[in-house]
């Protein structure tokens, strides 16, 4: 018999994607495939239990063992995923990684035993995710009838996330988590019931102080996301009109958590089939969720199955395909705007610079051969490249870019807004040199986008000088030797054609191609 | 409550081993019948013996050691082994004689038809003087006497052998005890060539006949044929096994050694010869069963295909093809169109070889992931899968080296396929993987397509002829996903993440029977009663048993078809008198299970790898999947039905656990000939859908 060879043919748009997720009390996988026209079908999904969350919620660091036993995981995973030969494979992971002092050494220890890459998310990040990926699952006209709470109770931390007419109104990441809380009840002598108050009281103290701030008494829909509910739906949970949800009543969850709060994590893994690890963080993430419940105006909570995993998924999806969803573009957006309005910058120029430098993005297309990932990177550092101004006028660039650096965009990975940072820094003043130290950090690859991204935000910024948008509708013309910029105005133009001058430079060198500002 | 407190009473369980005994009565009657053909009764009698050797080794092996261990635990029918252990004897000694005679009588009637099965005694001096020529130029040279007194260490006399004994006294020493295994490739019976009649006997009578040319020193005083079964319940303990493949090999090995549970012996054998054999086998006196006829009566089935005449066999059942495939059809465009239901053997097994034959070679399928328990010798598939592996795509297959009496068997394949470069797994520790499952990734216009095929039968060929069993081949994303996660869960590259159709032993089998169960108590009005219906191999687990008499109870009906073990007693009032429990006994091995609730009008329909017992639920890895196309649904709800309405096989348990003959009442209904013809129907219709003309069009156009 003649081998045959393995079939790697692939029709454009049909996309197989993986995503993984280190979280603090096991690691996950979601293996799926984006059809052409965004929608994703799950083809697998697997978990391994491995306690991250222990070593440093405990310790603050994450152990050797534990180490080895995430790499064996991900290479397991990676035997899975070379079945379907997946295209493109995203590793993140949360709080575990996030808090542990040696998060550094972890990461090099998976990418060089595994060769794969972890990104570690935000909280803010987790949060847009979900939101996303119930957003997907409940329908976002459903979501926008009455104001909603997406909560979930994670390892480390709770996601309570408040929207208000479908959009996030508020969100706030918590640091009560079932490890957490479970290492409380491990160590005290109590009784369950008073084991059971003690974090009672203690969740309840939490959410009262943040009680103005979520004003989550208006709350009228309660969805949660997360193994221990889905656990709670299946024992006590209802259908509901949407196929994939089901819904658990005040008085089941109360019934079930009294039920089984005295049972030993050993006695739940038995009698429910559940791994031990799941069996001994569920009563405190069941705790978690009455109180809150509790405190919100809803009668039930709504269990959805999807994940932070599918919420990776559509991203990624979206990125296979090449697009970015219109709302999830506009929320970067409108969050990058509020931003540099919360610094006080000149809004017009900002915005003024944002149009300009996305019209030379695209004219120079064939030049940078860049995504619209970045297109969209260099829209946030054209919104933000002043903010630094806020700090002082001296050197603002520089305060430009540890402001952005820290700050919070949901929708950007802190990757990509520290490219943003970077982007922003070089708008002015000069060019990435050897001697700064965040730059070179940077892997070649990136140094040369930041150069080519931050090449156009000068030479925008140099087209508004005068700060009166007078140079507009441009269009461009390039030759061997020139980028001809044509504007129609009948303006005084002569300051942008001075800066030009000066911050046409770096433009020059990346593109070699010399700028020219033309009156139509 | 009162009734909670009744049905837990031990008396409502009917003891197990009773069952298992009625269970082989039923199969000893069906050699009475006279209805039967010949060959029909030959085969029902040589079960009885099978079944009895592997009872033998595995459970009254099993009680023998709970007897020694631990004497007062009582089983959930409250008896102790010891209790047990001489129910078992005393009925076994009553069920051999009966076989005996069965036996007896069907030789006589083959006579009749000209087929002669002789003893010694019959023989003719033509006869005689031709057995001594074939004993001297076949038999003599590859026999091996061991002279098993007096020696030490005592030689080591393997299970399940049969030996001819002689009493042999040498010059004016006393007698010794010389055993002479039978050779186990020759054929049981020897052919004696004869003009018209045929003519055979056993070879052992021949052995014994001639065997004095052995023993040149000495003189046979008597001659006696005995056989041993040795307990086979290996269990090994696999956290101490390193190599689980060379931990496997030595248990089969040591099988050999191992302590003895019952010895056969011919009747009128020499008291001091069996005195002899009971001590040096350390037995008990009922544990040695005199048989007035054949030893090791199972290999009567070889006579079978001597018979001359298909008059005194039943008519041949060719197996048909499958009515939900069709030969011209691309296999995957069909499963994608509808899911493709087989019944075997009445539907031939062929297009599950076909279907991972066509995968091994086609360049779009990604990877194969199979389960393999107790596959045939050279099977097609294990070829196939190799093949697979050879051609570059990800093979995992999950072989069970614990079916047990196939040990050695599975070690052959497992080795052959990792060879080819599968990805094999030896099972699950402390587990068996009882689930039958096969699942195909198939990349199609780059879009990802997973095929699903799942059965309650083995991955064998060859008793996939003889058992009767359904499989399902789908391509429904729930089930394929739930499959794929089965197969992550066997390799351990995940834990469990929620199942969306199929349900798992051990995980919560058990639990979803009970859930299932208590869904139909809730919905049973006296209105709109509730109904379960199920036909399985053994129903055994007192959870199962009780959640049945509390349904019972509530008035939902339950109808149970049962062709072995069942501890449930029917009929008792206010306890059970709305269950029913049949059981058929038929040609081919009623090997399937369904699981049928009602729901309130919903029905819905499982198949599984796994029956009611203890050992399914908690022991092994077992799969519950429902049958959710519609077309599916309602063939296999008739087929249920066809069980149910059977009054030519089947029995009825009584509330004393016996078990009472069905009669036919009006019109006859045998379910197997049913199967079967329906399946010839719907095979030619299906011929004749095919024979369409096609009208040409102009050459040239």
């Amino acid at each position: 018999m003649s081998p045959v060879k393995k079939a790697n043919q692939q029709t454009p748009g049909i996309r197989t994607l993986g995503a993984i997720d280190i979280g603090s009390n096991s690691i996950r996988m979601a293996i799926a495939q984006a059809m052409p026209d965004g929608r994703i079908e799950i083809l697998e999904r697997l978990q391994r239990g491995v306690r991250l969350g222990q070593d440093t919620f405990r310790t603050g660091r994450i152990r050797g063992t534990t180490m080895r036993a995430t790499v064996l995981i991900l290479r397991d995973f990676m035997n899975v995923l070379k079945l379907y030969n997946a295209d493109v494979v995203k590793v993140v992971a949360t709080s575990a990684a996030r808090e542990a002092v040696n998060s550094d050494a972890f990461l090099d220890r998976i990418l060089m035993a595994t060769g794969l890459e972890v990104d570690i998310i935000s909280s803010s990040d987790e949060s847009r995710l979900t939101v996303a990926a119930v957003r997907q699952e409940v329908g976002r006209k459903q979501l926008a009838k009455q104001s909603s709470v997406i909560v979930e109770v994670g390892g480390g931390n709770t996601e309570i996330n408040i929207l208000r007419k479908g959009q996030i109104a508020a969100s706030r990441n918590l640091a009560i988590g079932s490890i957490r809380l479970q290492e409380l009840l491990s160590t005290s002598t109590q009784s369950a019931d008073r084991a059971s108050d003690m974090i009672r009281q203690q969740v309840a103290g939490i959410i009262s102080s943040m009680k103005g701030l979520l004003r989550l008494g208006q709350v009228r829909s309660f969805y949660a996301v997360g193994g221990d509910a889905r656990w709670a739906a299946e024992q006590v949970g209802k259908r509901t009109k949407i196929s994939n949800l089901r819904s658990v009543s005040r008085r089941d969850l109360d019934k079930l958590v009294s039920k089984c709060r005295h049972y030993t994590a050993d006695k739940l893994s038995r009698i429910y089939g559940l791994p031990f690890s799941e069996a001994e963080t569920l009563i405190p993430a069941l705790l978690v969720y009455q109180v809150l419940l509790k405190s919100t105006g809803a009668r039930e909570i709504i269990v959805s199955n999807v994940s932070m995993r599918d919420g990776l998924l559509l991203d990624l999806a979206q990125q296979a395909v090449g697009s970015v969803e219109e709302s999830a573009y506009e929320d970067i957006i409108r969050s990058a705007t509020s931003i540099a309005e919360k610094y006080g910058v000149d809004l017009k120029h900002a915005i003024h610079t944002r149009q300009t430098s996305v019209r030379l993005f695209d004219e120079l297309a064939a030049e940078h051969s860049l995504d619209k990932r970045y297109r969209l990177l260099l829209e946030v550092a054209a919104l933000l490249h002043e903010v630094g101004s806020f700090v002082s006028g001296r050197a603002y660039h520089k305060h430009s870019f540890y402001l952005i650096t820290n700050s919070e965009i949901s929708g950007l990975t802190q990757d990509e807004l520290q490219l943003v940072a970077h982007i922003a820094r070089y708008h002015r003043r000069s060019r990435p040199k050897p001697a700064h130290i965040e730059y070179m950090a940077l892997p070649r690859e990136r140094r040369l986008t930041i150069n080519k991204l931050a090449a156009l935000l000068r030479v925008a910024d140099a087209l508004d000088a005068s700060r009166t948008q007078h140079v507009r509708n441009i269009s461009c013309r390039i030759n061997d030797e020139y980028l001809q910029i044509i504007t129609p105005t009948t303006a005084d133009i002569s300051l942008e054609e001075r800066m030009l001058a000066m911050l046409g430079d770096l433009f020059e060198d990346i593109y070699g191609l010399q700028v020219r500002l033309e009156r139509d | 409550m009162g009734r909670q407190k009744d049905i837990k009473s031990p008396k409502l369980l009917i003891n197990r081993e009773a069952s298992w005994l009625e269970f082989n009565n039923r199969v000893l009657q069906e050699g009475f019948r006279d209805n039967l053909p010949l060959a029909e009764r030959l085969k029902f009698l040589s079960i009885v013996s099978s079944n009895l050797d592997e009872y033998f080794m595995i459970r009254v092996a099993g009680l023998m050691q709970q007897h020694m261990d631990d004497p007062r635990t009582l089983d959930p029918s409250g008896m102790t082994a010891r209790a047990q252990l001489d129910m078992i004897n005393k009925r076994v000694h009553k069920m051999v004689a009966e076989q005996t005679a069965g036996i007896k009588d069907v030789f006589g009637q083959l006579a009749r038809n000209g087929f002669h099965v002789l003893s010694r005694a019959d023989w003719n001096n033509e006869q005689t003087a031709f057995l001594r020529q074939h004993f001297n130029n076949e038999i003599l040279p590859v026999l091996t006497p061991v002279a098993i007194e007096g020696l030490n260490p005592a030689p080591v006399l393997p299970g399940l052998q049969l030996f001819v004994a002689f009493s042999v006294s040498m010059g004016k020493a006393r007698t010794k005890i010389v055993a002479v295994p039978v050779p186990g490739f020759f054929q049981r019976f020897v052919n004696i060539p004869t003009e018209g009649d045929t003519f055979v006997t056993p070879v052992e009578e021949v052995i014994a006949a001639n065997a004095q040319t052995l023993f040149r020193d000495g003189r046979i005083v008597s001659a006696a044929y005995f056989r041993i079964t040795r307990d086979a319940d290996v269990s090994i303990q696999e956290d101490e096994a390193a190599d689980l493949l060379s931990t496997i090999a030595r248990a089969v090995r040591e099988r050999r050694r191992r302590s003895a549970v019952r010895l056969e012996i011919s009747a009128g054998a020499e008291p001091r010869m069996k005195r002899w054999l009971t001590k040096f086998l350390q037995l008990g006196a009922p544990d040695v069963y005199e048989v007035d006829g054949l030893l090791g009566a199972s290999s009567i089935m070889q006579l079978v295909d001597l018979l001359p005449s298909e008059e005194l066999k039943s008519p041949d059942w060719p197996e048909q093809p499958a009515r939900d495939l069709s030969d011209s059809d691309d296999i995957w465009t069909t499963i994608k169109e509808k899911d493709v239901l087989l019944f075997h053997p009445y539907e031939t097994f062929e297009p599950v070889m076909k279907l991972v034959d066509e995968a091994a070679n086609d360049p779009n399928v990604l990877a194969i992931k199979q389960t393999l328990y107790r596959t045939s010798g050279k099977s097609p598939l294990v070829q196939s899968l190799a093949a697979a592996a050879r051609n570059g795509k990800e093979v995992t297959v999950l072989v069970e080296l614990k079916a047990r009496f196939d040990e050695s068997r599975n070690v052959n394949w497992a080795l052959e396929l990792e060879d080819a470069g599968c990805h094999v797994i030896y099972g699950i520790a402390r587990l068996k993987t009882h689930a039958k499952a096969m699942l195909i990734i198939r990349r199609e216009q780059g879009r990802i397509k997973r095929y699903a095929h799942l059965s309650t039968g083995n991955y064998n060929d060859r008793t996939a002829k003889l058992y009767s069993d359904i499989g399902l081949m789908t391509c429904n994303p729930d089930i394929t996903a739930d499959v794929a996660a089965f197969f992550n869960l066997l390799t351990g590259q995940s834990e469990t993440v929620g199942w969306k159709q199929l349900t798992i032993a051990p995980t919560n089998l058990r639990q979803r029977f009970l859930d299932l169960i208590e869904r139909e108590i809730q919905a049973s009005t006296p209105g709109d009663r509730g109904l379960i219906m199920a036909k399985l191999n053994a129903l055994q687990d007192p959870a199962i048993c009780r959640a049945l008499y509390r349904a019972s109870q509530a008035g939902v009906r339950v109808k149970l078809n049962i062709r072995g073990i069942c501890v449930l007693r029917p009929g008792i009032k206010k306890i059970s008198d709305n269950i029913e429990v049949r059981s058929i006994l038929d040609r081919y091995l009623e090997h399937s299970r369904i699981y049928y609730f009602r729901n309130g009008g919903h029905e819905e329909i499982y198949l599984s790898s796994a029956d009611w017992m203890r050992r399914n639920l908690d022991r092994r890895l077992e799969i519950l999947f429902p049958v959710l196309d519609g077309r599916a649904k309602a063939r296999v709800r008739n087929m249920l039905e066809t069980f149910f309405d059977d009054n030519v096989q089947s029995w009825q348990l009584l509330p004393d656990g016996t078990y009472k003959r069905i009669s036919p009442r009006g019109r006859k209904i045998h379910a197997q000939e049913k199967f079967y013809q329906d399946a010839v129907n719907a095979a030619s219709a299906a011929r004749h859908i095919k024979t369409r003309f096609r009208p040409l069009s102009r050459p040239g156009k």
